[in-house]
């Protein structure tokens, strides 16, 4: 029997070697809950083409109060901003005229009236919400409804604050057309009132003998002055929004099923708009329990930011750093349903008088995001004993 | 990941092997002929015929526990966030490997002369393994705290070869023997993808890879075509209707030394597959580049969409394609050493019972991931005349270790089995093992003539 011993000690080794550990049992499945990276994970975002004025203006333009706008804010070939307006300052009907002179058979010098008007359209506008209007321009114009030319004698003024400027027109010939140009006023970037009255004064005009016999069209002949006014947008020193509240809702992000704790976004931003940009509160909320249409602050989350964008300039850029930071207070981040963020938007007061361009915005240079904590994935179900 | 992969990941891990040995087991089984091709110094006293001998060794530098955690009753990998991040890091390797190899002893046949002892054998070889650098699984564990990556040691790869061996050994004296195996290799097959350099550097600016990689493949039985811009198509497959055709050649010698200095008491040391072969990969390719993600670059905010950020994606995997894609080179040769194995022992038969004999072995083999080493205490017995059993249980580089092995004679037939395993355990239901392990298992057919 004794010559047996090593064999059954050979048996017991290789029993003991062949082992299985029912601890590792994954025939009915394991738990394929996973934390990635449990330090840190820092990734790139990039950069972005710039969010242009001509992007917010085509966004505001697509909405059904934003379309009437479109009339007032226009782009030139260069992509400033500016207004315009054009009317009619004063319209003389030929026949009327006819009834004042003693003989229509003669020549006869008239003298009407002064003939003054302010901008019309929504300019004033402008200013009322600070953003002065430069380079303003003002073109006078006239109708001659008769064949013959016009002699005309007159002064063609105009005056914003305390600016003033006048042409004097001597025997100016008034041919026949339907807009012959008189004068033309371009106050440039020194004048910042706007433009408050324009007109022709002092005026006198030789009018042919048989007036009526000389009209281009019997129906409706006058003599209508008009004016053409044009003057680009830009950014006043007196430009100030404060305390904006802007809730960003129904984002329904879905960060939840991941388990985050810490997320930091840091963004290099230039910004080429004249405004200085401040956001110095932020929260996230969720819809109020009693008002679906509300929102309140969600109290599991705390935001903590640093949006401090200086105004810049095409021509001078101003670099920004903004940070946002959204911490789990216990646990981990849930569904963020959207933001509700404070705004301060004020005129630079480096760039403040700088003409209104589509092509500023402001331009994400780079952008970085940190997560903490770890990314969860496929989260245990303690119920169903699998993952969801 | 899923039960299926991890499954067919732990297939993949059970089947590579490589150079297999079962020379702690042979040396002490007083009828195991085939010791020959361990040590070849130590030979039978009459002639024999061995047939299809299969021996297949797995080795793995890291155990499927190193994956997988068992937690408040159910099973979690090593990224569950109840395992620790040094927990994870101590289960793991620099490099993760998976190595292994298949001897097949198509005919052995010895004869033996006075002192002179010949063996001619035909085997038919093949090794392959993987390897996977730590760095891989500290970022997803980690994250980009710790950068840049070093992924320079993944790859995998393949080789299958004939074996054509002379061997000779020759009695000196009483008490000495001494032998030698030349062996013709030939290439059959043979296929390695590996990196000169995988470097990723992570940041908040961007991620930045470097990549030079290299694809070796053998190309007698099939030729990959490039594509008109000299990019290997895998798909772009031809056969050249040579099956089996050798694509390198080689050499290798073994050596042994058998000393018996008193009765009862042998002495042994070999060193075997001391060469290497040539071979031609006629399918070369070579990929490199850089892949680098800044994020998005300049992207619009009107294409900050589900579209836009497909398209960024889909740019990024692109360029990652670009970068991985195997350009056309030029056929190359490549020596490529074997790995080799040194072999010692001692054993001593019981005076009082020869038929127990004891005996201590070790040995080291070589690899470039996973060396290996182990030291045995054996004991042998052959109780009955037909029947010899033995034992052994050590140390090595995966911690404790055991082999058994049996040759059962029946007539002039014997039939060998041998095993070494460690004792970690494995897998439910599978052979997986669960720590790092060494598996080696042996099964032959001699004929005594």
């Amino acid at each position: 029997m004794k010559k047996y011993i090593p064999l059954f000690f050979l048996a017991a080794v290789f029993a003991a070697g062949c082992k299985s550990n029912m601890d590792y049992d994954i025939s009915e499945g394991f738990d394929k809950e996973m934390t990635l990276f449990e330090n840190e994970i820092s990734v790139p975002l990039g950069s972005m083409q710039p969010l242009t004025l001509a992007l917010v203006l085509d966004k505001v333009y697509s909405t059904s109060i934003g379309a009437m706008l479109k009339d007032f804010i226009k782009v030139d070939a260069d992509g400033l901003l500016y207004t315009d307006a054009a009317d009619n300052v004063s319209s003389n009907s030929v026949y009327d005229l006819v009834k004042q002179i003693p003989d229509p058979s003669k020549e006869y010098q008239w003298t009407p009236y002064n003939m003054t008007a302010s901008p019309g359209g929504g300019t004033f506008m402008f200013q009322f919400v600070g953003l002065p209007l430069m380079n303003q321009e003002l073109t006078f114009s006239m109708v001659n409804p008769l064949y013959n030319s016009v002699e005309l004698n007159a002064d063609a003024v105009v005056s914003a604050g305390s600016y003033s400027d006048k042409k004097e027109l001597r025997n100016f010939k008034l041919d026949s057309s339907e807009a012959v140009q008189l004068a033309k006023f371009s106050l440039g970037e020194v004048v910042n009132e706007r433009i408050g009255s324009f007109g022709l004064e002092n005026i006198k005009m030789n009018l042919p003998a048989n007036i009526t016999d000389n009209l281009r069209s019997k129906a409706h002949p006058m003599f209508v002055l008009s004016y053409q006014y044009k003057a680009n947008i830009a950014a006043g020193k007196t430009l100030k929004f404060e305390e904006m509240s802007i809730p960003v809702k129904d984002l329904n992000l879905p960060v939840g099923q991941f388990g985050l704790s810490h997320l930091e976004v840091n963004v290099e931003l230039e910004n080429t708009l004249p405004f200085d940009v401040a956001v110095p509160f932020v929260q996230v909320i969720k819809p109020s329990d009693d008002d679906p249409d509300d929102f309140v602050e969600d109290e599991n989350i705390e935001v903590e930011t640093f949006i401090d964008i200086q105004g810049g300039s095409l021509e001078e850029p101003s670099p920004s750093s903004i940070t946002l930071s959204i911490n789990a207070k216990e646990g981990k981040i849930p569904d963020i349903y959207g933001f509700h963020l404070v705004a301060n938007i004020k005129a630079s007061e480096a760039h403040a008088q700088t003409l209104l361009s589509t092509k500023q915005g402001l331009t994400v240079k780079s952008a970085d995001a940190t997560l903490k904590g770890g990314i969860t994935l496929f989260k245990y179900n303690k119920e169903g004993n699998d993952n969801e | 990941m899923n039960k299926s992969f991890i499954l067919i990941a732990a297939a993949l891990l059970s089947a590579v092997t490589m150079g297999a040995q079962s020379f702690s087991e042979g040396f002490l089984l007083k009828d195991y002929y085939r010791i020959s091709s361990d040590n070849p110094a130590i030979t039978p006293d009459h002639d024999y015929i061995s047939i299809g001998e299969f021996r297949s060794n797995v080795r793995n530098n890291v155990g499927a526990a190193a994956f997988l955690y068992p937690y408040e009753g159910r099973v979690v990998t090593a990224l569950h966030s109840s395992v620790s991040a040094q927990k994870f890091a101590d289960g793991l390797k620099p490099v993760n490997a998976f190595d292994g190899g298949i001897k097949y002893n198509l005919v052995s046949y010895g004869i033996a002369r006075g002192k002179n002892f010949h063996t001619f054998e035909l085997n038919a070889r093949a090794v392959y393994g993987v390897s996977v650098p730590y760095d891989i699984f500290k970022f997803a564990k980690l994250g980009s705290s710790e950068t840049p990556l070093n992924l320079e040691a993944m790859g995998l790869g393949a080789k299958m070869y004939a074996e054509l061996v002379y061997g000779y050994s020759r009695k000196i004296g009483d008490k000495l023997s001494i032998g030698a195996r030349g062996k013709l290799l030939a290439g059959l097959y043979g296929a390695d993808y590996s990196f000169n350099r995988f470097d990723i550097e992570t940041g908040v600016d961007a991620y930045t890879a470097t990549i030079e990689g290299n694809l070796n493949l053998t190309s007698t039985s099939y030729k990959i075509h490039p594509d008109e811009n000299g990019i290997l198509s895998l798909t772009n497959l031809k056969s050249k209707g040579k099956l089996g055709m050798p694509s390198g050649a080689g050499l290798a010698l073994d050596f042994g030394v058998e000393y018996t200095p008193v009765e009862n008491l042998v002495l042994a040391a070999s060193i075997t597959d001391l060469g290497g072969l040539l071979w031609y990969y006629g399918n070369a390719g070579a990929s490199s580049g850089e892949i680098s993600f800044a994020g998005v670059k300049d992207m619009a905010i009107t294409d900050f969409n589900e579209n836009g950020l497909k398209k960024i994606t889909d740019d990024l995997k692109n360029q990652a394609l670009e970068a991985i894609k195997l350009h056309s080179v030029q056929g190359k040769t490549k020596f490529e050493m074997l790995q080799y194995q040194v072999n010692a022992g001692v054993k001593y038969s019981m005076p009082f019972y020869k038929a127990l004999t004891v005996g201590v072995t070790g040995r080291y083999m070589y690899n470039k991931y996973t060396p290996y080493w182990d030291s045995r205490f054996g004991i042998a017995v052959n109780p009955l005349s037909w029947l010899d059993v033995t034992g052994n249980i050590g140390y090595g580089a995966y911690g404790i270790v055991w082999g058994a092995g049996a040759s059962v004679r029946v007539l002039r037939f014997r039939i060998n089995a041998m095993m070494q395993n460690g004792f970690g355990g494995t897998l439910p239901y599978s052979s997986i093992p669960l720590l790092a392990n060494n598996k080696v298992l042996t099964v032959g057919l001699t004929y005594d003539l």
